[in-house]
């Protein structure tokens, strides 16, 4: 049993702004991704709420021009209808609490990046290498200060990473 | 013969209603209490309009009925369904809410699009949702019970009619004709004392007369 009246004007609301619940960013659990590009979601609401049901294979939409993210099934999505359009569902959010499967940063796969933990693992490589090394040099004599040229190539124990990750590689 | 009547029984009073986009609908007090299920014909003057009851109440031996275009459906809820990713028929998303809705299949103008999209998510709802969400306000049913997703079209007015009203602040007339299916929205009419392009029409049974409320735009 429900007010009539009320459901009435709710009703009334509904039908003059029909896709007033495309407006409204809804959570959906992933179920599924596609590796992309682009990377496809598939979820379902968590709010029983949401009108649109489960819905599958919708874009995400990179957050870093050329990244993304694939989420790892049972984390969390923000999906959107751009313009509020039901003709528009886009993925727009990850879960922040959750790790990604996979990270891809822009670039071919070649192209050196910079990742905080592989970084800062070869920057103590390095400085553990150099703190520990020793390097003859031909010629030198302690207390002279002729110096001849001597073997200079140095190859410090640095790690590569690429455009592509995999997650608990870092 | 009575002039108007629903299913052959004769009107007392009431009011159809007929929008620029939507679904038209009709509130009418009955000569006799006789139920008459499944589909309602509504005669008014040389017009038909076909219908289902939304509630119908006895009371005192006179019946009051809702009535909505159609057979109920559009405003029945159908639930949430997905249409993938690729080229999405516009056809095929409407036929489907027709079909769920137990309505007849919608009539696609020129104007309609052929395609939704490269995606569409149907919301659980009401099914007319899906003709707002694809033709906007460019859809209405018409008097026959089918949708027709177009803009309205501008027909004149041809045959005779008399203004016997204006309310000039509200910009609505009211016109006494034979012809009542003449007069809907999209009609445009001149008259020495009137003219104009109806938006929105009610047409009103009373005292044996019928009059139709015409708002122009």
């Amino acid at each position: 049993m429900t007010d009539r009246l009320r459901d009435a004007v709710a009703a009334v609301l509904r039908g003059m702004l029909p896709n007033l619940a495309a407006y409204v960013r809804w959570e959906y659990r992933v179920v599924g991704a596609v590796p992309g590009p682009p990377v496809l979601i598939s979820g379902t609401p968590v709010d029983g709420s949401c009108p649109f049901g489960p819905l599958t294979n919708i874009t995400l939409w990179p957050g870093p021009a050329g990244g993304y993210a694939v989420p790892a099934p049972g984390s969390l999505v923000l999906i959107e209808f751009h313009g509020g359009d039901p003709r528009k569902p886009a993925v727009c959010g990850l879960d922040p609490s959750q790790y990604p499967t996979s990270i891809k940063l822009g670039g071919p796969a070649t192209q050196p990046i910079a990742i905080g933990p592989i970084t800062d693992a070869n920057v103590a490589a390095i400085k553990a290498w150099l703190s520990t090394h020793t390097h003859p040099v031909a010629g030198v004599t302690a207390g002279s200060a002729a110096v001849t040229s001597g073997p200079a190539v140095l190859t410090p124990p640095v790690t590569q990473s690429t455009g592509s990750l995999i997650s608990g590689s870092a | 013969m009575a002039f108007a009547t629903l299913n052959t029984i004769p009107i007392v009073t009431g009011r159809l209603t007929v929008p620029w986009s939507g679904v038209w609908h009709a509130d009418l007090l009955l000569a006799t209490p006789t139920e008459t299920p499944g589909p309602q014909a509504l005669l008014l003057g040389t017009s038909t309009w076909l219908c289902a009851v939304v509630r119908s109440i006895t009371y005192a031996g006179q019946r009051r009925v809702r009535l909505v275009g159609g057979a109920n459906g559009w405003r029945t809820r159908v639930p949430a369904k997905q249409y993938g990713q690729g080229t999405i028929q516009t056809l095929a998303v409407v036929l489907d809410a027709a079909m769920a809705a137990k309505e007849l299949p919608p009539v696609l103008g020129p104007d309609a699009p052929l395609v939704v999209g490269s995606a569409y998510a149907r919301a659980d709802g009401a099914a007319s949702r899906v003709l707002w969400d694809i033709f906007g306000s460019n859809w209405y049913l018409d008097p026959s019970g089918v949708v027709q997703a177009t803009a309205r079209r501008s027909v004149p007015v041809v045959r005779s009619f008399e203004v016997m009203g204006v309310d000039g602040s509200s910009g609505i007339y009211e016109i006494a004709t034979e012809f009542p299916g003449e007069w809907m929205p999209g009609s445009t009419f001149s008259h020495p004392v009137a003219s104009g392009t109806v938006s929105r029409v009610q047409h009103v049974i009373r005292q044996s007369m019928l009059r139709a409320e015409v708002m122009v735009s």
